[in-house]
């Protein structure tokens, strides 16, 4: 079964443990929201998946495992995290910040102008701020630009880390629709970290992330 | 004679224009002020110096001098900054970098003595005037080819990149790492292009660049710490007060020349802090 194993996961920064043996399924083409409290450890299993916390244990993706290597050679095996706090380079334009989620391909320069348009599909606000910096778009068009640059990468697994925060209520359930979408349309595998309740609603898998600990919610019954 | 001045002032400037896009380099894609460029430069002079000291024409030991600069300022990232770079402030770097000043000017003497040599000119027949307009000509294409790069190709996107935020650049799949090592490389190569320049007028000794590193600084920050061609317009314009000012301001003369520059600076600063063609960050207020 191709799609994401992650196995008895512990990581933590210096002497703080965060994650105390995760265990996680998500198979290819389906989307896993992780739910939980704040200081749970959600963020910091991402982080580890995309290389830029180290852990123990196992994560494998495709049958190629993650753990151990650096978050630029974890981007070209096709695992694209698009974190909380950055994810657009300010001074580079729209454009030069998609052209530059190409470069986690095997080929950056080919079909870059189709996979453009393919983004502005989903985002077409993006289209209008071609030539813009991205430091001078709104947030919720920031958070657009990065989901579409880690698009462009054509990531099999995608990392969202709270794609919403910040947004209006009504922005939030238009990116969950675009995401979904994006799911349907490009089979990609998706974790979304989120504190909105809206994203099980899209979700194959939900998972809840609680003290470094994880617990399948529809199996538990607990939501 | 104020055409003459004007012009061997270009020319001094060239040199320091080109250290000081060396330094701007540096600091705008690895965002370190590297205190050694000028001694990295001082010791590419020498190798020059060494290669046409043993029958290779200059016109070749040229490109062979800036390709040994290009490796040996990939080694200094490699082997000296990246390891201090983890996990440490930016102090340790400045001061790493002061370290490197010290071991390499230490290491120069060692080899070569402090006795100073005379060092080619690249044009030797040509009029002392014509020399100084093709340094300068040298150091505007150095200046083209810099922001070809950097604005039009794939590897000049990458490095913008890195710049803006290393962090978001290797999710994006970036090998950093390497990007900062081409960094340096290129710096030290344009730095090497900055001691052969200047080494026909300076004369070459280990202590060479020491004077020329501060007015590349001036340069800099006249020019705006971030850019480029502030960096090489800095330095040009600093070359061309240094020399006017001590042609033409009888109380200034030779001893006290190396002040105007930096007076220059003091008031371009006043009234622009970013410098002459420095970038306030863009941001969303």
């Amino acid at each position: 079964m191709t799609g994401l194993r992650v196995r008895e996961l512990r990581a933590g920064y210096g002497a703080a443990r965060v994650l105390h043996g995760v265990e996680l399924t998500v198979d290819e083409g389906e989307v896993a929201v992780l739910l939980g409290p704040n200081g749970a450890g959600k963020t910091t299993l991402l982080r580890a998946l995309s290389g830029l916390v180290r852990a123990r244990g196992t994560a494998g993706f495709d049958g190629v495992a993650l753990l151990g290597r650096a978050p630029d050679e974890i981007a070209r095996l096709g695992v694209s995290h698009v974190t909380q706090e950055d994810g657009t380079f300010g001074p580079l334009t729209v454009e030069e910040n998609l052209r530059l989620g190409a470069m986690a391909r095997r080929r950056p320069r080919h079909g870059v102008s189709e996979d453009v348009a393919r983004v502005f599909t989903y985002f077409p606000v993006l289209q209008a701020h071609l030539g813009q910096p991205a430091g001078t778009l709104s947030g919720g068009e920031q958070r657009m630009l990065a989901i579409g640059r880690a698009l462009m990468a054509r990531p099999r697994l995608l990392l969202l880390d709270e794609p919403t925060r910040g947004l209006a209520p009504q922005a939030a359930v238009r990116l969950f629709r675009v995401l979904r979408s994006i799911n349907r349309h490009e089979r990609t595998t998706m974790i979304i970290v989120e504190h909105n309740v809206t994203a099980v609603e899209l979700a194959h898998r939900a998972y809840r992330v609680e003290s470094g600990r994880i617990g399948d919610l529809r199996r538990s019954g607990r939501w | 004679m104020f055409f003459q001045q004007l012009v061997e002032g270009l020319g001094a400037g060239a040199g320091y224009a080109a250290l000081a896009l060396a330094l701007v380099l540096t600091y705008r894609f690895t965002g370190i002020v590297n205190f050694a460029q000028g001694e990295l430069a001082m010791l590419a002079t020498y190798v020059a110096w060494q290669l046409v000291e043993s029958g290779m024409p200059y016109w070749v030991a040229l490109p062979v001098t800036v390709a040994v600069a290009f490796a040996a300022g990939v080694a200094v990232e490699r082997t000296v900054i990246r390891r201090v770079e983890t996990g440490a402030g930016e102090l340790t770097l400045v001061v790493t970098t002061i370290g490197l000043y010290v071991l390499v000017n230490a290491l120069a003497a060692l080899v070569w003595t402090s006795a100073l040599r005379a060092f080619p000119s690249p044009f030797p027949d040509a009029p002392a005037g014509l020399s100084a307009l093709g340094a300068a000509g040298v150091a505007g294409l150095v200046l083209g080819a810099v922001a070809l790069v950097v604005r039009h190709t794939g590897l000049g996107l990458v490095m913008r990149a890195v710049a803006a935020d290393p962090r978001s650049a290797r999710l994006a799949g970036v090998r950093v790492g390497r990007v900062l090592a081409l960094g340096w490389g290129a710096a030290a190569a344009i730095g090497a292009l900055s001691g052969v320049l200047l080494a026909p007028t300076l004369f070459l000794e280990p202590a060479m660049m020491t004077g020329v590193l501060v007015y590349s600084f001036a340069a800099a920050t006249l020019g705006g710490f971030d850019s480029p061609l502030g960096a090489v317009a800095g330095g040009l314009l600093v070359g061309v007060a240094e020399t006017l000012a001590g042609t033409y301001l009888g109380f200034v003369g030779a001893d006290l020349k190396i002040a105007v520059p930096l007076a220059l600076i003091v008031a371009v600063l006043l009234l622009r802090p970013r410098g002459l063609f420095g970038s306030a960050p863009v941001e969303r207020a």
